[in-house]
């Protein structure tokens, strides 16, 4: 464990607790305190794919006859699919997930959906982020949800951040917490000479002792602030990712997920999105691009977790608000369909397939019917690897998924 | 104002600098050579730009309108009378005293023979040679203001210039920054290497210099008229020296940079030199950049930029009276896309995939690279027009330009039913959007004008709205879609729709060689659209800058002034007589 | 150290505070006044406050809000400018404008009073509307001029206005409104956050008085009254019964009991401290004095303004300072004048964006303003605003601003900038730890001042105001 002086001298530089002699500020002491206490709390990275992602060409049947003859051109060939087994691939493009796989982590969740499913873009991901229907009330989010039912009493952190340009997605929201959208490192980054800035204000803003709770709970929030400033400028400074992450958009915003991780914040909820997935023509080079993207990114973010050993305490989902018509449409690509895979990444997942592939004969409307529910996966997620109970977030007790490491 | 005050600090500083370079010890000999710069320079500086004439560029800005106008304002004025530049002028007249002459004579003695300034990868330095028009007012001169500098120092306690001696020539200076006197030569250098063999030739005489290099000579060749600044580049040495790493054939990321200056790459990857020639005048400043082509080097994916046999040509620009903006160029654009993995990374690729799969999408199941891009000519232009209001109601608060893209069909009977046909299922969606939102909705129509059929929407008014002068910003636009011959425009106006048809039929000549790429911009129609928007542009003003309103409309006052100064502005790039050009042009008011 | 606010006696807490040897009246106390009041004030406004009393300011600062308040709104020809982009957000520059550029010293030009915009924002967030659901701009202006106008007015008449408000209506999904299913939103938000507070009102309340807002709709972003689907049966809400409609229904809310206690509470915790809660009986003059003036805010709040609780040590730095109050205030008391879509943003990005309250509860306040994201973005924000290239001070630069007020050496400059910035002075070590950091500083004279200023900022001390 780090002791208070150590991590005075880490965070503002030695020159300044020399100068400080004895007289260090109690408030920089308290938060020094809270920084070193050692951080094991899980936490959850979501990774939304919007626009409807093609799960029956992400994971594909490629033994089916019905598969290839739904998709004449579409269809992944045997030879082309990343073999999960003798009967399902991966497509060609998402070596990442297949490498996640065979160093077991990586569980694929399959035939995720819920009943009824509506088909429009909107209404879909509203049920996904809210877990209700149209006629309920819908001002809050699941995890939004969750924020409410576990905030502790001062937490300094922020409890969850959304990463992106995008609107804020409605899973956050919730009735009393306001979840940031951050578009860059720089909110948690003090940006103008730093160091110089935070060895004055420790020194000048210690000094006035007081009994005031207020003002005391001021300084102790800058004291957290200021280290927090110091770790992700250290950590972004000379941040040595365990592996090159790719040059796409995703890839870049997990990389400053995992900075952010590293840097100490007790933020336990994290959120992403890669838009594009509406693939109603020329689907091929688009679908694989996106493929490429996401599964880049994803094996990328899991090494590097690991290469800091956050590797235990991280676990990352994707899903996307419905999967695609089996049958392709004339344009070379694929209409709204409902279910698909939900694939959860982490050191702690049940590798592999978990749950059937949805049959490819035994059809609604055109589009493979799911037999687990989403809000399962969320239940599994809420009651083992967050610990709080799913019920009353849900609005209902779900059967998990075992689709996590007991 | 401060950049008045600068402009004048910058001349008098160059002026004492270049006088302050000075030196006794000059080669009476020396005191008439006549060698040119170039002579002097050694063979193996491979980039030299030179003023012939500074004195004459002086007298061109000096007697120029715009410095008339500036020293008219009040501004202008008030600056002159500040303390900094009151002290500026004491010090100035104390240097005319000492050195016996006005400051504008000294300039024109010390200068007068030219400045030359060139780079020398060998030793990593640069040496700039001036030569004065007088060698003893010179070296007089130099005593002086040496001397000056000196005393000056020592009161303030800083080392005085120190002075070194090669070949019995006095050396002033120190490590990177040194210089010496020559006859009428100063000669300045940041390396003493370079320094030295510039001094050897100019007492030995004849060396190898860059006048022998068959590069440079073909470059001075290709002069035309009298540029005020000149200069050259061997870059055919510096690529083969592997010292342009950027001209490596990678593939860019940039479908933007790529689409504007893609074939200029395509040049400077086999170009033996480029040339930059700065021509200031009266009524214009020009900025010519030239370097040799050959159309033997357009790579097979380049030649949608060049066009076949690379004569691809710009039209002339369908521009009108009430013209801001028009850029007018060849691209075929079509085959870009279709080449884009010839062209681009591998990401950007990518991205251009799911482009081009929504964009399909969109334009109903047709192929957007082949099927619609590739129904356009090659020859396209973009037009922006200031919009006339007056007969107009409602009158939108925030008044817009009017743009359009025109350009030709290859294969009109059937394209124009393809376009109108997205046109208006465009419309069509645009109404449903804007029904959500609460926007006005656009009424379709179809108008023959000059036996030209134009498409067109035009928002309806809500009633209270019909006669209102601070209309919402929709009422700017009325989308339209016309054919003429093989023409075809998407205009944001009927009316811009109805002024490019005119265009069409008022034939027009080419204006100069055929251009790949013109853009015209009028700073007369420019500044009328800005002065339409005064009022919207003294808040914005007043937001960006957090002051007051009066403070904002004199700002605002002062920029639409200064807009009436110019003509305007012009870019071209062409490829003609075995050279790929690039014109920059501002043009001014007389 | 702060007293035990339940210990104090209410009477001597909402009597005239009258300056003391032991409390004179200076310059500090008036920037308090300044920033509780307004957003700050200049070193030459606080010289001019310094020659009157404060109850005598309190009521020339009520007086020239009020008349600024009746003023036409038509003629605000920034607005007009601003709304022709149809952009929520550049409105929200433009009331930054307005709170940074108007004056204290009221008079018959000024159109703005710093007060009567501090109160504006006030039922900003007391009537809490988002742009980004309203999605109009005009609409968002409409009611922001409607709060102007009732800012110090009648409670009652903003009440019946706002009801009737479309941002409003739409904001809580009431535009339409059928007698077959009543849209409970508007009438709930009536009682539990606009009214009477949680605990007043029961759930059969909140359905009755939807019952009397049946019928009320908005078309084409105008208020309207639908006579086909209007409930004209009896309704019985908080125990009254008849046939009311929607007015009828707001004035039996308006006129319950709880109701000035409710505002005056809230009141109190905008005005005078974030924490505790006022016990009951510092409540109770003021809401007492608001149902004697029949629901009007402006005597309650000169009441407060001129009050000694305001000026004790119990008011006096315990507020956390709001992102408004910290950007703004500090432009505004350093004569600074800058971009203020750059604020706009920053202010957002440190949870303040004007115009888009996080939900209809407005915002929190007190410790909620405070983490390590706002906390660092607070700094930051500074940092940019002292060093941007549109910013001036005193149409110039902080070391004119320094030298027009006379305080160029930095013993002098440090005092200056902790009376005019700071509500509790800093100590001696403090002040030469300032003084240390412009005298140690690069650069030039206002770059020193800049590094002073944003450090000072940046302690903790200063985001209590």
């Amino acid at each position: 464990m780090t002791t208070r002086r150590s991590f005075l001298t880490q965070t503002i530089g030695t020159s300044a607790v020399v100068s400080l002699g004895a007289a260090v500020p109690e408030f920089l002491l308290q938060a020094g305190v809270a920084a070193s206490q050692p951080n094991d709390e899980t936490i959850l990275v979501m990774v939304q794919l919007s626009g409807g992602n093609d799960g029956l060409n992400t994971v594909a049947p490629f033994t089916q006859n019905a598969y290839r003859k739904a998709r004449p051109t579409l269809a992944v060939q045997s030879s082309d699919a990343l073999k999960i087994d003798s009967s399902y691939g991966f497509h060609p493009a998402a070596q990442g997930l297949s490498r996640l796989l065979e160093e077991n982590r990586l569980s694929i969740i399959q035939g995720v959906g819920y009943a009824n499913p509506n088909r429009s873009h909107f209404e879909s991901m509203d049920i996904w982020h809210t877990c209700r229907r149209k006629t309920a009330v819908r001002t809050d989010g699941w995890l939004g949800r969750y924020l409410e039912a576990n905030q502790s009493g001062q937490a300094l952190d922020l409890p969850a951040i959304h990463l992106g340009h995008e609107k804020q997605p409605l899973a956050l929201s919730s009735q009393s917490i306001r979840v940031p959208s951050v578009k860059s490192l720089d909110r948690f980054r003090l940006k103008d000479q730093s160091k110089k800035l935070s060895e004055a204000v420790t020194r000048i803003g210690g000094t006035t002792s007081s009994g005031d709770d207020l003002l005391g709970f001021v300084q102790s929030s800058t004291g957290s602030a200021l280290s927090a400033s110091q770790q992700i400028e250290a950590a972004s400074g000379n941040y040595k990712p365990g592996i090159t992450y790719p040059d796409s958009g995703l890839a870049q915003k997990l990389k400053t997920v995992a900075q952010l991780i590293d840097s100490g914040l007790k933020t336990r909820i994290y959120y992403v999105t890669l838009d594009g997935f509406d693939t109603h023509s020329r689907q091929a080079p688009a679908h694989a691009a996106l493929l490429r993207e996401l599964s880049g990114a994803l094996e990328s973010f899991v090494t590097d977790l690991n290469e800091h050993g956050h590797g235990d305490r991280v676990l990352t989902m994707s899903f996307s608000e419905f999967g695609r018509r089996l049958k392709e449409n004339a344009s070379e690509g694929t209409d709204h369909g409902a279910a698909a895979p939900v694939f959860l990444a982490g050191n702690r997942v049940a590798p592999g397939l978990i749950g059937k592939h949805p049959s490819l004969t035994d059809l609604q409307d055109g589009d493979v019917k799911f037999h687990t529910n989403f809000r399962q996966v969320y239940a599994t997620i809420l009651d083992k690897w967050l610990g709080v109970e799913s019920a009353p977030i849900l609005g209902g007790k779900f059967a998990s998924v075992p689709a996590l490491q007991s | 104002m401060t950049r008045h005050f600068s402009a004048a600090s910058l001349l008098c500083g160059l002026l004492v600098t270049a006088v302050a370079h000075s030196n006794a010890n000059a080669q009476a000999d020396l005191n008439t050579d006549e060698r040119s710069a170039f002579e002097l320079l050694p063979a193996s500086c491979l980039a030299v730009a030179q003023m012939p004439h500074p004195d004459q560029l002086l007298t061109t800005l000096t007697e120029h309108n715009v410095w008339k106008k500036v020293q008219q304002q009040p501004q202008y004025n008030e600056a002159i009378s500040n303390p900094g530049y009151m002290m500026f002028l004491g010090i100035r007249t104390h240097i005319e005293t000492q050195i016996g002459m006005k400051w504008r004579e000294a300039y024109d003695t010390l200068l007068g023979g030219g400045i030359t300034i060139a780079f020398d990868p060998e030793t990593e330095g640069v040496v700039a040679l001036v030569r004065s028009a007088d060698a003893d007012k010179l070296q007089s001169t130099a005593n002086t203001l040496i001397e000056l500098g000196r005393a000056d120092a020592r009161s303030k306690g800083n080392e005085p210039l120190p002075e070194d001696e090669y070949r019995e020539v006095t050396v002033y200076g120190k490590n990177d920054a040194r210089f010496a006197i020559v006859g009428p030569w100063i000669v300045m250098s940041n390396k003493d290497e370079l320094g030295k063999k510039v001094l050897d030739t100019l007492l030995d005489g004849a060396r190898a210099s860059i006048q022998d290099s068959d590069n440079f000579a073909a470059a001075r060749k290709s002069i035309s008229g009298e540029p005020t600044v000149w200069s050259w580049v061997d870059l055919g040495t510096i690529r083969d020296a592997g010292l342009a790493k950027g001209l490596e054939p990678n593939r860019t990321e940039n479908p933007i940079a790529e689409l504007l200056f893609g074939g200029v790459l395509t040049n400077l990857r086999q170009t033996p030199y480029v040339t930059a020639s700065l021509y200031v005048t009266g009524k214009s400043t020009r900025l010519e950049l030239s370097a040799p082509h050959d159309n033997q080097w357009v790579e097979e994916f380049r030649e949608y930029w060049f066009g076949p046999d690379g004569n691809g040509t710009a039209d002339p620009p369908l521009d009108t009276e009430s013209t801001i903006l028009s850029i007018s160029t060849y691209r075929k654009v079509s085959e870009m896309w279709l080449r884009a993995g010839d062209l681009f990374d591998e990401r950007m690729n990518d991205e251009l995939a799911k482009a081009d799969a929504n964009l399909t999408t969109f334009f109903a199941g047709k192929d957007f690279g082949e099927d619609v891009l590739g129904s356009f000519g090659p020859a396209m232009q973009i037009l922006v027009n200031r919009q006339d209001f007056n007969d107009v109601m409602p009158k939108p608060a925030l008044k817009l330009p009017s743009f359009a893209l025109a350009g030709h069909l290859e294969n009109a009977e059937e394209t124009q039913t393809e376009l109108r046909r997205t046109f208006q299922s465009m419309v069509g969606f645009l109404n449903i959007i804007g029904a959500m939102q609460g926007n006005p909705q656009l009424d379709q129509d179809i108008d023959i004008y000059r036996d030209n059929k134009i498409y067109t929407a035009s928002f309806v008014p809500e009633p209270d709205e019909k006669e209102s002068e601070r209309a919402r910003i929709q009422f700017n636009f009325s989308p339209s879609l016309a054919f003429a011959q093989d023409w075809f425009f998407i205009a944001s106006t009927k009316q811009m729709a109805k002024d490019l048809v005119d265009a069409t039929q008022n034939a027009q000549t080419t204006r100069g060689a055929a251009s790949n790429t013109a853009i015209r911009l009028n700073a007369n129609t420019l500044s009328e659209a800005l002065d339409d928007n005064r009022d919207q542009l003294v808040a914005q003003n007043m937001i960006k800058k957090g002051q007051t309103r009066e403070e904002s409309q004199h700002e605002i006052g002062l920029l639409l002034e200064s807009l009436t100064l110019f003509k305007g502005m012009s870019f071209d790039m062409k490829t003609t007589g075995g050279e790929l050009k690039l014109e920059l042009s501002i043009q001014t008011k007389n | 150290m702060p007293q035990d606010i339940g210990a104090i006696d209410p009477n001597w807490a909402w009597s005239t505070f009258k300056p003391s040897t032991e409390q004179p009246w200076n310059r500090r106390l008036a920037a308090h006044l300044c920033r509780r009041a307004g957003f700050g004030a200049t070193s030459r406004e606080l010289n001019d406050l310094v020659k009157q009393s404060p109850a005598e300011i309190a009521h020339a600062f009520v007086e020239n809000a009020k008349q600024a308040s009746q003023r036409d709104p038509e003629t605000d020809s920034l607005a007009t400018a601003m709304l022709a982009t149809g952009n929520s957000q550049n409105l929200a520059a433009w009331w930054l404008h307005r709170m940074l550029n108007s004056p204290w010293s009221g008079g018959e030009a000024a159109s703005t009073s710093p007060l009567l915009e501090k109160l504006t924002l006030f039922w900003h967030g007391h009537f809490a509307t988002g742009a980004e659901k309203v999605d109009d701009a005009e609409m968002m202006f409409t009611q922001n001029q409607l709060l102007r106008h009732h800012a110090l007015g009648n409670f009652g008449a903003m009440t019946q206005e706002i009801s009737r408000d479309p941002a409003m209506l739409i904001y809580l999904d009431s535009t339409t409104n059928r007698k077959a299913h009543p849209n409970e939103n508007y009438a709930r938000e009536v009682m539990e956050l606009f009214c009477l507070g949680e605990g007043n009102y029961t759930e059969g309340d909140i359905q009755e008085l939807a019952r009397c807002f049946s019928g009320w709709e908005v078309r084409r972003k105008k208020f309207r009254f639908n006579k086909y689907q209007h409930d004209t049966g009896v309704k019985t809400i908080l125990g009254k019964s008849g046939k009311f409609g929607g007015e009828e229904g707001v004035n039996v809310v308006l006129n319950q009991k709880a109701l000035p206690r409710f505002i005056a509470r809230k009141l109190i915790r905008f005005f005078v401290f974030d924490e505790p809660a006022a016990p009951e009986q510092l409540v109770e003059p003021l809401a007492r004095l608001l149902r004697q003036s029949e629901l009007r805010i402006g005597p309650v709040v000169e009441r407060i303004l001129a009050s000694n609780l305001f000026y004790s040590q119990s008011t006096v730095g315990r507020k956390v300072r709001s992102p408004v109050e910290l950007g703004i205030g500090l432009l505004r008391c350093l004569h600074g004048s800058t971009n203020l879509e750059l604020v706009a943003r920053g202010l957002e990005e440190i949870g303040q964006a004007v115009f888009y309250p996080p939900n209809v509860k407005g915002w929190d306040g007190g410790r909620t303003w405070i983490n390590t994201s706002t906390l660092l973005g607070r700094s930051n924000l500074i940092g940019q605003l002292l060093r941007h290239e549109t910013t001036r001070f005193a149409g110039n630069n902080l070391e004119m601003l320094a030298q027009q007020n006379g305080v160029s050496a930095s013993d002098k400059l440090v005092a200056w900038l902790d009376e005019q910035l700071l509500a509790v002075p800093f100590d001696g070590t403090a002040r030469a730890g300032l003084i240390d950091v412009v005298e140690t500083a690069t650069g030039n004279k206002s770059q020193r001042i800049a590094e002073l200023i944003h450090t000072m900022s940046t302690v903790p001390q200063f985001h209590l105001a």
